[in-house]
């Protein structure tokens, strides 16, 4: 498995890309972002605000980014890779000569869906604690708050974020590993709406993108989803399901579209 | 000699197509076989079964006296083969050197080392000074060079090589047809490769196979393969004989292995099965006063065994 993750690093990814990669992501995120801070700062810096709405605002905040945003982080970059790994026009060619070296489809599968995620982490990590230590010396020197270290946000944001993200790979990867198919890739995005959208409507401010109750249902159940939906995916993953309906298919097509290309020089 | 590939009556029926219907071969170590058929023969398929990339619904294959169909047969069978598939599986974007390095330690082959068989499989296939260019530059031909070199690596008892030459230059196809020798000669590499190319299987292939429709029609060694093809023998002849009518009805009925006669002008056509019965013909000729001027007698190709296998098969 080892041997697969680092063959799919070696061969697809340069480090040129990954930091591009990681500035266009903290341009990309870091402009709205401080958009939205530079007008809670405004409440923040009015000496009239109650200390407690100060805490609450610089807690949602950091817990709106955290949470939510960096599963969004995790998944666009995961994504990125996502062509290099499982999906391009010369990838049947690498995937039947591993399935030949003597790889398993599930070996392989897992190893590429890994390697996405690896990848994802490797940009997202600096990403989170460069914004999370800029936000907090912003706060510390500007309006003199410290903010509290909580532990479930963080959790999400390093452990529960990354694994739902590989599960997601996993399940889009072994769909296309399967059936040459890259429509699957709209239900990753159905999930983080579904999942940012959760639990929006707390009623204190700090708990409005905090890890709620609401919010921890809704994840719980698309973990639960996802899992059955691999499940169901990893009794079908055989050297031979992969051969055939990846590489066969894309055969058939190119002789369907050799067919009627000579049918239009015929006709 | 130990035997290399033992395929026990395997057949493998996908959709509705039976790709493989009850094939049976067996493959000696050192061998070169040629597998030839028409397109949606089965022989891709055939391969891929070989590799371990499908399964036979029924039947048997064994290789280097394990069963392929283990479910731990990979560990020991895979390291032993090299490939050449229909599409090589490189990064275009990575040097030819470094494509190679990192599929050889998919095989656990030390880096340090590959890199020293790679430069020694290099200078033998005269592409050293190409090794550090990337692969979205090369022609097809050095990518199959490539697609060689990578297969044999990891130093394999056994190459498996679809079409290898097929879409090259003939001097490519020489070039390549020349190294596949070579590595069974000199390194004792047992070789399967499929082709469309006849010519190339006769000159190079101790062995064929010849499959139609999943089916494996015709197998043995290429001298058995052509001799079981009849001969066509003509005689030219100086001047016309009355004789002539006479001893061609003789030649007929008492030379064994005559299939077939006709007369063209003032040539005699002979259709033999078997070579002994030119000898003869000639005696009767002599005896009877026939003169004649040249014996043409033809060599039997491949192509033909395969155009009068398809002949046959069209007449029933």
């Amino acid at each position: 498995m080892l041997q697969l993750i680092a063959h799919g690093m070696r061969n697809h990814v340069k480090v040129k890309y990954l930091l591009t990669l990681f500035v266009i992501m903290m341009i990309a995120i870091g402009v709205p972002f401080f958009t939205i801070f530079k007008t809670v700062g405004k409440m923040i810096s009015d000496p009239a605000s109650p200390m407690d709405l100060k805490q609450s605002l610089t807690q949602y905040i950091e817990n709106l980014f955290l949470v939510r945003i960096s599963i969004s982080i995790f998944l666009i970059s995961a994504w990125s890779f996502f062509p290099k790994l499982f999906w391009n026009n010369k990838m049947s060619g690498e995937v039947e000569a591993m399935l030949a070296i003597g790889y398993s489809a599930r070996k392989l599968w897992f190893s590429k869906a890994l390697t996405s995620t690896l990848l994802s982490i490797m940009v997202a990590y600096p990403i989170i604690i460069v914004f999370d230590i800029t936000l907090r010396l912003y706060l510390h020197y500007h309006y003199s708050l410290s903010l509290a270290i909580d532990l479930l946000p963080w959790a999400f944001s390093l452990l529960f974020n990354p694994i739902f993200i590989l599960l997601i790979i996993l399940y889009v990867g072994g769909y296309q590993l399967l059936t040459n198919d890259v429509k699957k890739s709209s239900f990753s995005v159905i999930i983080l709406a579904i999942i940012n959208m959760s639990g929006t409507f707390g009623s204190q401010m700090e708990k409005i993108a905090y890890p709620s109750r609401p919010f921890l249902i809704v994840y719980g159940v698309c973990f639960v989803a996802l899992f059955l939906l691999i499940f169901r995916l990893f009794t079908f993953m055989t050297t031979e399901n992969v051969i055939y309906s990846k590489l066969e298919r894309r055969k058939q097509t190119q002789q369907t579209s050799n067919l009627t290309e000579a049918n239009h020089y015929d006709g | 000699m130990p035997q290399v590939i033992k395929v026990d009556r395997i057949s493998k029926t996908l959709g509705k197509k039976k790709m493989l219907n009850n094939i049976s071969f067996s493959v000696d170590r050192g061998e070169l076989i040629g597998l030839i058929g028409p397109n949606g023969a089965g022989k891709t398929t055939l391969i891929r079964a070989l590799l371990g990339l499908i399964r036979p619904d029924e039947g048997g294959i064994n290789m280097f006296q394990y069963d392929r169909l283990a479910d731990s047969a990979s560990e020991h069978i895979n390291q032993r083969i090299g490939f050449v598939l229909d599409k090589s599986g490189f990064s275009e974007e990575m040097s030819a050197l470094d494509n190679i390095i990192n599929y050889s330690r998919l095989y656990r082959v030390h880096s340090r080392d590959s890199k020293a068989r790679i430069l020694e499989l290099a200078s033998l296939f005269k592409m050293e000074d190409r090794l550090k260019d990337k692969v979205g530059a090369f022609s097809k031909g050095m990518l199959q060079k490539l697609c060689i070199i990578r297969s044999l690596v990891h130093m394999p008892e056994l190459l498996v090589l679809d079409e290898v030459t097929s879409g090259l230059d003939p001097m490519m196809q020489i070039e390549i047809r020349n190294l596949l020798v070579q590595l069974t000669k000199e390194r004792g590499i047992t070789i399967l490769m499929s082709s469309h190319q006849l010519d190339e299987v006769e000159r190079i292939c101790n062995k064929v196979l010849l499959m139609d429709q999943g089916t494996l029609k015709l197998s043995g060694s290429m001298d058995q393969v052509l001799k079981a093809q009849t001969m066509i023998v003509s005689f030219t002849l100086t001047e016309d004989n009355e004789d002539i009518q006479s001893a061609i009805e003789e030649i007929e009925t008492s030379v064994p292995g005559v299939v077939s006669t006709s007369r063209d002008l003032s040539t005699l056509i002979f259709e033999l099965s078997e070579f002994d019965a030119l000898f003869m013909i000639q005696r009767k000729l002599i005896e009877r006063n026939i003169r004649f001027t040249s014996m043409n007698a033809q060599d039997n190709k491949l192509e033909d065994v395969y155009m009068s296998f398809y002949k046959v098969e069209e007449g029933e």
